[in-house]
């Protein structure tokens, strides 16, 4: 199967977590485990450029780390969708809960 | 065709541009790979048609290898283009759960996305997106093949 890869970055004030591949049942761990570490504790920000298929289950953790951001006063966003996670997201219906920016250029200071 | 209007003799003949596609999946470490590889080339889909089917399409894939309902026989993928509109429909061998899961459904059982705090997880969420993307999700359980239709 193809796994996904996430990778962690400081990138200024935020924390950035780069995700490549599909976010499925059978990958999220992966995912859930690394934003669970820092979610709630820094400002993070998920770059979702390179992610190939995403199901509910990355929506689910996803949705977590936004809670967890909102009760710890933390800012969240999404960097740079791919076409597939951005109609993952808006199909869900939650697409406010998920502030987006187009590049980590424009992640806010 | 009235004879009058067919193609010369010896003229090429324009077919029709083939407009449906069905592939046979393995349940396994490669399932969500082997569809997405099938729903990208496939020759009458535009990109973002491609993108629906693999977003919708993959949410239908993970629900039925969670519930372990895509037996030895795998699942039977049909992907059809009409003016009417796209089709997706998956064939599974028949499942206890799906036909528990489709009897709800056409009771009215509540199906909005919520988040069960006791598992620690969201319900729904899958189905509200599968509903949002298609037009129309129908499952229909049988004896021997469960079936998922998604219409675009």
């Amino acid at each position: 199967m193809t796994g996904i890869s996430v990778e962690v970055v400081e990138r200024g004030a935020w924390t950035v977590l780069t995700v490549h591949g599909p976010i499925n049942s059978y990958t999220h761990n992966e995912l859930q485990e690394k934003t669970m570490r820092h979610a709630g504790r820094v400002d993070m920000a998920v770059d979702l450029s390179g992610v190939s298929s995403m199901t509910s289950a990355g929506i689910g953790v996803l949705l977590a780390a936004v809670e967890d951001a909102a009760a710890a006063g933390k800012r969240f966003v999404v960097v740079a969708p791919s076409e597939v996670a951005r109609l993952a997201i808006e199909s869900t219906g939650f697409s406010d809960h998920f502030p987006t920016v187009p590049s980590l250029k424009e992640l806010p200071a | 065709m009235p004879i009058a209007e067919a193609p010369a003799l010896g003229a090429p003949i324009a077919l029709a541009p083939r407009s449906k596609a069905v592939a046979r999946i393995a349940s396994g470490p490669g399932t969500f790979d082997e569809y997405d590889g099938f729903v990208r080339s496939l020759p009458f889909v535009t990109r973002r048609e491609a993108c629906a089917l693999v977003v919708a399409g993959d949410e239908i894939v993970d629900n039925l290898l969670t519930h372990g309902e895509i037996g030895a026989a795998g699942v039977l993928v049909l992907v059809r283009k009409r003016r009417s509109g796209l089709t997706l429909a998956f064939f599974v061998d028949s499942h206890e759960e799906f036909s528990s899961f489709s009897s709800g459904l056409d009771r009215g059982d509540p199906t909005a996305a919520r988040f069960d705090e006791r598992e620690g997880r969201w319900h729904g969420l899958g189905l509200t997106m599968c509903r949002n993307i298609a037009s129309r999700v129908r499952y229909r359980p049988g004896l021997r093949v469960d079936r998922v239709f998604l219409e675009f």
